[in-house]
């Protein structure tokens, strides 16, 4: 265990997402997290955000949904991520080369890049699932710094103990460069936040200006129709 | 937080959650009430002012409020907002035309105080219509990426036909629930 350099206001406020393609296991894993396994998940088709207190962490886990039309939003939140946590279906072998792709499409942008990257090998209840040490490979981040495999079965009861390992160590991972990291998601937040008001201001004129255009349209046609009459 | 706990159980024992229902004028709200409420979904025309019904669901009476969307009486939706326990947004997903516009009102919406935190439901409505998007590009052109301070979730359906409806209820229950 690091020692903690420092503990702002008594705790470290950190936040996390879980990424993966559909049916990874997201959202069972969370649900373990919460020591209840939630044997009948729906597909995500959105975000939930879950809040988890701890003695040193106030931690904020995003769950994304992960079907393919979906992931062109996962980097809406790469900004704000201390961490990037990534589930794999290690049974599913048919799948491996997109889950590589996936992971990959969030390694290459700038704002996800150099965070620490917890991979959880999920399913290893099955029967054909690959090792931790074999979904390394399958996604070939050996050269990656800062990132750990950590096999695990979001289904089992108990909780696979796994799971609160992987945790823990991404959340000693982001301590030790606590400050360094929030420095990056500060500066990073302004910026998104200056051009999504920008994008909405721009927004609200485009759609003023439709409404005045309907309307014309809408006042042409009633013209029309008492001309006609 | 004691406090807080407490609060948070009272409104579950009290089991009549209320949705309120929004979007803009022609997106199938109306349709989608009655639907829920087994009447027949056909011939609707634009909700001047508000609809009520109580539906039965998991051992939930929902009451449900569709107040109608046309651009003239949207400054009324604000009078509905108190004690809403989820958001149901509802869109035309084949109208690309007026895709900004409703995505302008959700953001102004969502920015309510009275609605801070309450949870989202995006019905992508109309999805037997060809034309119709998908979810996903529903939700980037209601620009719901950028909001963090609730949950949110984007349904395909047809109110017209029922699809998808069940298992959009299913997710509303599970999350006024959680
Ligand atoms: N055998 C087995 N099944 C699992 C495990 N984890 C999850 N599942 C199942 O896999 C399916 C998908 O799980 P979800 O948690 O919904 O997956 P997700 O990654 O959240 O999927 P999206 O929300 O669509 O992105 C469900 O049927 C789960 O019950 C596991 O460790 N072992
Ligand atoms: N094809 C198709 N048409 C639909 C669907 N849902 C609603 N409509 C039609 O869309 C039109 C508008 O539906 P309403 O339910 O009245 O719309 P609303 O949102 O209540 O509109 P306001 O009351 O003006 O706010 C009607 O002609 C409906 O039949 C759907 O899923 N598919
Ligand atoms: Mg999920
Ligand atoms: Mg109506």
């Amino acid at each position: 265990q690091p020692s903690l350099p420092l503990q702002p206001k008594g705790k470290y406020k950190i936040t996390l997402a879980m990424f993966g393609l559909d049916l990874a296991g997201k959202t069972t894993l969370i649900s373990a997290l919460s020591g209840e396994v939630d044997r009948n998940v729906a597909p995500t088709v959105g975000f939930t955000p879950n809040r988890f207190q701890g003695d040193a962490w106030d931690l904020m886990m995003f769950d994304l949904g992960g079907g393919a039309r979906f992931r062109g939003v996962w980097k809406e939140y790469y900004s704000e991520l201390h961490g990037i946590i990534f589930v794999i279906d290690s049974a599913d072998a048919a799948r491996f080369d997109e889950a590589k792709d996936a992971l990959w499409g969030i390694l290459h942008d700038e704002r996800a890049t150099d965070k620490p990257l917890l991979i959880f090998a999920n399913k290893q209840d099955k029967a054909d699932a690959r090792t931790a040490g074999e979904i390394e490979s399958v996604l070939d981040i050996k050269s990656v710094p800062r990132h750990h495999v950590f096999g695990c079965s979001a289904m089992a009861e108990p909780v696979d103990p796994n799971i609160e390992k992987g945790l823990e160590w991404v959340l000693n991972e982001v301590t030790v460069s606590f400050l360094e990291l929030s420095e990056r998601i500060k500066k990073q937040l302004a910026e998104d936040k200056a051009r999504r008001a920008r994008e909405f201001e721009a927004q609200k004129e485009r759609v003023k200006g439709y409404q005045a255009d309907w309307a014309k349209e809408e006042a042409e046609k009633n013209k029309q129709k008492q001309g006609a009459s | 937080m004691g406090l807080l706990n407490l609060l948070r159980k009272l409104k579950r024992s009290e089991k009549e959650p209320r949705f309120l229902i929004l979007g803009l004028d022609n997106a199938g709200k109306t349709t989608f009430l009655r639907r829920l409420s087994d009447e027949d979904p056909s011939n609707t025309s634009p909700t001047q002012g508000f609809n009520i019904k109580s539906v039965q669901r998991e051992g939930f009476k929902l009451n449900l409020w569709d107040i109608g969307g046309q651009k003239a009486i949207r400054s009324y939706w604000a009078n509905y907002f108190d004690e809403t326990d989820l958001l149901i947004w509802v869109v035309d997903s084949s109208d690309k035309k007026r895709l900004e516009e409703t995505g302008t009102e959700l953001t102004a919406l969502l920015a309510e105080d009275k609605l801070q935190n309450v949870p989202l439901l995006v019905l992508a409505n109309k999805q037997d219509l060809a034309e119709a998007l998908t979810p996903a590009e529903v939700s980037e052109a209601l620009q719901l990426p950028a909001v963090r301070d609730r949950q949110w979730q984007v349904e395909a359906c047809s109110a017209k036909t029922g699809d998808g409806l069940e298992r959009a209820m299913e997710w509303a229950i599970k999350t006024i629930q959680a």
